[in-house]
Parts: C-alpha cells; sequence; structure tokens
C-alpha cells in the first residue's frame, strides 16, 4: 500500500477536504502550534492498479469491430482456465471467446489482419477421418450408408479430404465459421461444408474442427449433423 | 548432461518397463548422483502423468532441447518439492486412436452434452490428457442426430473393437 501524508493549516469553519470520497481517515491530532495534523491515507491497492490494467484491456478490446480479426495472447499462469488453449489462435471478433474469460484475465487481444488462405491460415485433415471413419465397417451410425446414397464410397476419401480442406479454409479466412467451445485438448469450431450428391442436390453438413495456432485448423468431425 | 536437461531414453531396460516407461520415453535430469541419474519421465500416452526413475547415464541421451528460463526455474521450485517417491509408475495405454469405444457410465459431465450410457463413439486423438480421451460419439443429443466430441475418463468407456 502507498500512503501519503498530509499536513494541513486547519482554517476555522472551513472544509479542509474537499474530496473526502477518494480519502480514509486514519486519525487526528493537534500539536501545540496550533495546526491540526490531519493523517489520512489514500489508498492504492494492488486491486486497483490491476483493474487499471483490465480497463486499458478492455478499451483495447471494445476499440474492435466485429469484423476485425485478432490473434488471442494468452497470459502464462498456473490457473486452470482455458485460457491456454485459445493461446495465438486466430479469431474473427463476431465468433470469438468470451473476453475477459475470467475476472483475473489479463490476455491480450493482438489486431491482425484477415488470414490468407493457405498463406497466413492452414488448414489440415487426417485422410483415416474418411477411410478409418466415415467408411469404415466398424461403426453402426449410419455414416457409411449415408455418404454412400450420397454416392461416394471409400475411394473417394481423398478427394472428399482435398474437398474439406479447401472449402473449411476458405470459409475460415471469410469468418464462416462458429467458435463451439472447448475440448481438454482446443477450441473447437463449426464449419459448414457443402457436398454435391449424385443427383446434384446440395447437402450442408456441420463439421467440428480444431482450432490451432497461428491460423491453423485441423478436421476432428466430418459429420457432425446436417444443416437444413 | 547436466541437471534439467532433457533427455530420452535410449534402451528398452526389463525394470522401467514394467513400470511404464519405455525405450524412446522423454524427459528431463532432475538429479545426478555419478552416472546415475534421476530422470522425470512423461507419458506421452498420458499427458500430465509423470513418473521418476534411476536411470544409468549410457541408458539416455540427450534431447537438446533449450527451454525458456522461467520454465527452469518453475521445474527447480518443483524438484524441490516433490515427493518423487510416490511417483514411480506410468499408464500403460490400451487405447489406440479410431478405436471403437462404448460409454459405460450415466454421469452428468457426459449427459449435460447428450451423450448417455450405451453410446458409441471413436477415440479422436493418440494421446489423452489427464487420464482423459477425446471421443466423438455419434448420433447423439437432440434427436440422436448430431456427433458430439467430448472429454471421457478412460474408467469410464470400453474399447469394442
Amino acid at each position: 500500500m502507498l500512503y501519503k501524508l498530509f499536513i494541513l493549516r486547519k482554517k476555522s469553519g472551513s472544509t479542509l477536504l474537499t474530496n473526502k470520497k477518494s480519502m480514509l481517515y486514519c486519525g487526528k491530532q493537534t500539536n501545540p502550534s496550533g495546526f491540526v495534523c490531519l493523517l489520512y491515507f489514500r489508498r492504492y491497492d494492488i486491486m486497483g492498479l490491476l483493474n487499471e490494467i483490465a480497463e486499458k484491456l478492455l478499451k483495447n478490446f471494445l476499440s474492435l469491430k466485429k469484423d476485425d480479426w485478432i490473434e488471442w495472447i494468452a497470459q502464462p499462469n498456473d490457473w486452470q482456465d482455458d485460457c491456454d488453449k485459445f493461446n495465438s489462435c486466430y479469431f474473427i471478433v463476431k465468433q470469438m471467446p468470451k473476453y475477459p474469460q475470467h475476472p483475473r484475465c489479463r490476455c491480450r487481444l493482438k489486431k491482425i489482419a484477415e488470414p490468407i488462405p493457405n498463406i497466413t491460415a492452414k488448414a489440415t485433415c487426417d485422410i483415416r477421418k474418411f477411410t478409418g471413419y466415415i467408411f469404415s465397417d466398424k461403426y453402426d451410425d449410419g455414416k457409411k450408408e449415408l455418404f454412400e446414397s450420397w454416392g461416394y464410397t471409400i475411394e473417394d476419401s481423398g478427394y472428399l479430404q482435398q474437398l474439406y480442406i479447401s472449402q473449411a479454409i476458405q470459409k475460415y479466412c471469410d469468418g464462416q465459421y462458429q467458435y463451439v467451445g472447448v475440448n481438454d485438448h482446443s477450441a473447437k469450431i463449426s464449419i459448414t461444408i457443402t457436398l454435391t450428391n449424385q443427383n446434384g442436390v446440395e447437402q450442408h453438413i456441420n463439421t467440428i474442427w480444431k482450432l490451432g495456432q497461428k491460423g491453423t485448423i485441423d478436421l476432428i468431425a466430418p459429420y457432425s449433423g446436417h444443416n437444413y | 548432461m547436466k541437471v534439467l536437461e532433457d533427455v530420452k531414453l535410449n534402451e528398452e531396460l526389463e525394470e522401467l518397463a514394467q513400470r511404464g516407461i519405455h525405450k524412446g520415453y522423454e524427459g528431463t535430469i532432475a538429479k545426478i548422483n555419478g552416472d546415475i541419474y534421476t530422470v522425470w519421465f512423461f507419458n506421452p500416452n498420458n499427458r500430465g502423468e509423470f513418473a521418476f526413475a534411476e536411470v544409468n547415464k549410457k541408458y539416455l541421451i540427450s534431447d537438446k532441447i533449450v527451454y525458456p528460463e522461467r520454465l527452469l526455474l518453475e521445474m527447480e521450485e518443483f524438484f524441490a518439492n516433490v515427493k518423487m517417491e510416490k511417483y514411480t509408475h506410468l499408464t500403460e495405454c490400451d487405447v489406440k486412436e479410431y478405436d471403437v469405444v462404448q460409454l459405460i457410465v450415466e454421469k452428468p459431465q457426459y449427459s449435460m452434452e447428450g451423450v448417455h450410457k450405451g453410446a458409441y463413439g471413436c477415440v479422436q486423438f493418440p494421446y489423452a490428457i489427464d487420464g482423459k480421451w477425446c471421443i466423438l460419439f455419434s448420433n447423439v443429443g437432440e434427436n440422436n442426430a448430431h456427433d458430439e466430441e467430448i472429454s471421457v475418463a478412460r474408467e469410464d468407456f470400453i474399447i469394442v473393437e
């Protein structure tokens, strides 16, 4: 705590303190020469200083527009919070995690230029999401039959992998994604992928992607429901 | 090699293998006593889990990783306070990426995501974090029409295939 000591000459009938709300009286004593020593303390506590920092961070945040892009800079700490999962992730302001995440959050948001597909942003997709999951006989969840009804088979896995990557990276960079939360590993976003079935009808499906550092997204769920 | 240096076990030792520490596992040197190094090993299949073991230096190779100063200070403080004799084993993980699993419990943290006992899912990552595996469950949620990806403790599911 920082304390300021004021010694004032008392004037009869006058109010010595004009801003009583900011002062905390601790005591008063009178010395033989007639001065009234008012000992009062202006208290600057550590929380106040931290609140100033938080206010500054919040002001920076409030100056952002919803279509601006930011890089989340997490504050290193030992707390059990989700902030570490957002470190160095790129978000469009209208689809980003709550900021600040918690009262003591000191994470920063750094304004960046819109990411460019395959230059400052990249999508990856493990082909086993199709060969080992969608088209696998191990799972009896109807996905294999669904994709086959649209005219896709396991031989199309490579094509689907590239289709997912190219559509997802473009939509991510255009801000056409939805932030859906976190798991124990990372932040997650949802992107709608459009597949055309054998009759030429478009199928809009939900997919879930892991949001990595510096503009990388990695496919988690290749089918998470339909977007009708 | 010196204390706080990153190392790798370059041979399969029976005594360590029985404790779940295998060739290729990485760790950090916590103490040096002549040729015997006390190493803080990490479980690559279950991130967050660690164990201490004494190893002859001839079975270790340096990874030449340079840690930031802040991390070195944290590790020094950790080694000074941790009870190394408590952490002697690593879990042998039997789960692999793309394994088919079934949830065998009904717990609020799963049911609030729409995933109930009996649901089938697919393991999404080749490793767990603090004993929890990331699993994508099919046909769950509203109208059983969605996939949900949640973290599940190892004891809460069985491997089907």
